[in-house]
């Protein structure tokens, strides 16, 4: 069975791009292999690498997947960790970084201490860490409840105008795509292909009173009924 | 948007939960009162004369004995010299068993092979082996340590297999996703991954250690717990042997004991959401 069908895309250098669609278009498995988590059948992906050592891209999965037996510190550090960065140099790196997001108090703290939304900040800090030119978010914010999802999302935004990284976000809410996302593709049901490419004529810094823009609303009902028609072909 | 506001200051330290685990008095407490019931029925059965004394002597008469055996330093000696067997045999063939398991766990190519290996060689009961072992050895110290270091490569091996398979396989895409090496990822997720199954492991490699070198002091030269509970028999000194047992699962129990304080001190994740 395929997954993807005709997904052609490139993404800029310190872009934002959202991608959106039904669940179970092969959201996830695009992302997967943008991350060299698996291997498309056919076609390629070409992704720089920024510098000799780092990683092409660094994933922000969807479950809990910071390490259990690392505290918060270790955690975010751990790219660094791989690249063969000494173990002082990191670990302050880290927590000027785990500062910024406030939470550095909580930096000796296990996962299991830690609420889930910190777990999650913790797992953007050890990508945002990690040096990769290209932040792969895969459904990040899905696990948190709907007020920590919000004040995620203004976060993310904070840390990204900082790093200015490339970041590939999927998402199956159309609001935060069109709410972070300098371009939002839509894909459509399985097989998935990309059948929209949107930009999102909004100027930054954005923030959460956005939300509220007329443009942001028009924007957001348009691609929900790009995307009915096929989530309704799904069901 | 004021309960966004709130929200947003609300202190991070609300999400926590204590954590520490603290010792538990109020099950001490219950073990205590399980104990000595046990016992005052124990007592009360011997005293009634319902169980014949050759069968089962009174624990006063038991505890007698003990003291004495304590006193002339004869419990402790045949007691260390069992505990050295054991912590030989688990060093000796736990390690390579541990190791062994954690790389079968990682790779499903060498557990392909060496699984049916492991698989015919576990089913052999081990005490059968004892005459070989003398055979290969001669009758010194050596064939007790090797059959407590057969006990003890089993269970560490297995359960390390099954920690390493058990570890969600997130865990290893993010090693790979962030370029982790070969080394790197075995220190850092394999390794800690199925410290909980190896803590485990190492319990029951040491209670089947125990197990195997009593056995074996039965019938090898006079020592260790094996040896005064055999000899209790030939002379038909129960209460003797009854110390030779209490010393044993006491042993058991601590073995349980030591690896619950191991699990907490360097698994503290473990069993937590």
């Amino acid at each position: 069975m395929i997954a993807l069908a005709g997904v052609s895309f490139s993404v800029a250098a310190g872009e934002f791009v959202c991608i959106v669609g039904p669940s179970g278009c092969g959201k996830t498995t695009l992302l997967k292999m943008i991350a060299g988590l698996g291997q498309p059948s056919a076609g390629q992906i070409l992704i720089p690498q920024p510098a000799k050592n780092t990683p092409k891209t660094a994933m922000v999965f969807q479950e809990q997947a910071l390490l259990p037996w690392l505290n918060l510190l270790d955690n975010a550090a751990f790219g660094l960790e791989t690249r063969g960065v000494a173990k002082p140099a990191r670990q302050t790196q880290a927590q000027n970084f785990l500062n910024a997001a406030g939470i550095g108090q909580f930096a000796r703290h296990y996962p299991h201490q830690l609420s889930t939304g910190m777990r999650q900040r913790g797992a953007i800090a050890r990508a945002f860490l990690s040096g990769a030119g290209m932040l792969l978010m895969d459904e990040p914010f899905s696990a948190l409840d709907a007020q920590t999802r919000l004040l995620m999302q203004e976060e993310l935004l904070r840390i990204w105008k900082d790093h200015r990284k490339t970041v590939v976000f999927v998402t199956h809410d159309i609001e935060e795509a069109v709410l972070l996302g300098d371009r939002v593709l839509v894909m459509s049901g399985r097989p998935g292909r990309i059948i929209e490419d949107i930009r999102v004529p909004l100027a930054r810094p954005r923030g959460l009173q956005d939300r509220e823009n007329p443009e942001v609303r028009q924007l957001a009902w348009h691609i929900w009924k790009v995307i009915e028609t096929e989530a309704r072909r799904m069901i | 948007m004021a309960y966004l506001e709130s929200y947003r200051n609300r202190s991070a330290a609300d999400d926590l939960a204590p954590p520490r685990v603290r010792w538990n008095a109020r099950a001490l407490i219950r073990w205590a009162i399980t104990l000595t019931a046990l016992i005052a029925v124990w007592e009360l059965v011997t005293r009634l004369r319902l169980i014949h004394p050759l069968w089962l002597p009174a624990p006063s008469i038991v505890a007698q004995k003990f003291a004495e055996m304590l006193a002339s330093g004869v419990i402790v000696r045949q007691t260390m010299s069992t505990l050295t067997a054991v912590l030989l045999g688990v060093l000796m063939g736990g390690l390579p068993g541990a190791v062994l398991g954690l790389a079968m766990g990682a790779s499903p190519r060498l557990r392909a092979i060496a699984d049916p290996i492991v698989a015919a060689f576990h089913a052999l009961p081990k005490i059968a082996l004892l005459p070989l072992v003398i055979v290969a050895f001669g009758v010194g110290e050596t064939p007790r340590i090797v059959i407590s270091a057969l006990g003890a490569f089993f269970p560490l091996l297995i359960n390390c297999m099954a920690g390493a398979r058990n570890i969600a396989p997130v865990y290893f895409e993010v090693s790979r996703n962030y370029g982790a090496s070969r080394a790197k990822t075995f220190a850092r997720v394999i390794l800690p991954g199925s410290l909980p199954s190896l803590i485990t492991g190492l319990r029951l490699a040491a209670n089947t250690s125990l197990l195997l070198t009593i056995a074996a002091e039965m019938v090898l030269p006079r020592s260790g717990l094996g040896a005064v509970i055999w000899r209790a028999w030939e002379t038909m000194r129960i209460e003797e042997l009854y110390v030779g047992l209490i010393v044993a699962a006491t042993l058991g129990i601590s073995i349980a004991a030591i690896s619950g304080v191991l699990l907490r001190r360097f698994a503290p994740w473990h069993g937590q959401p």
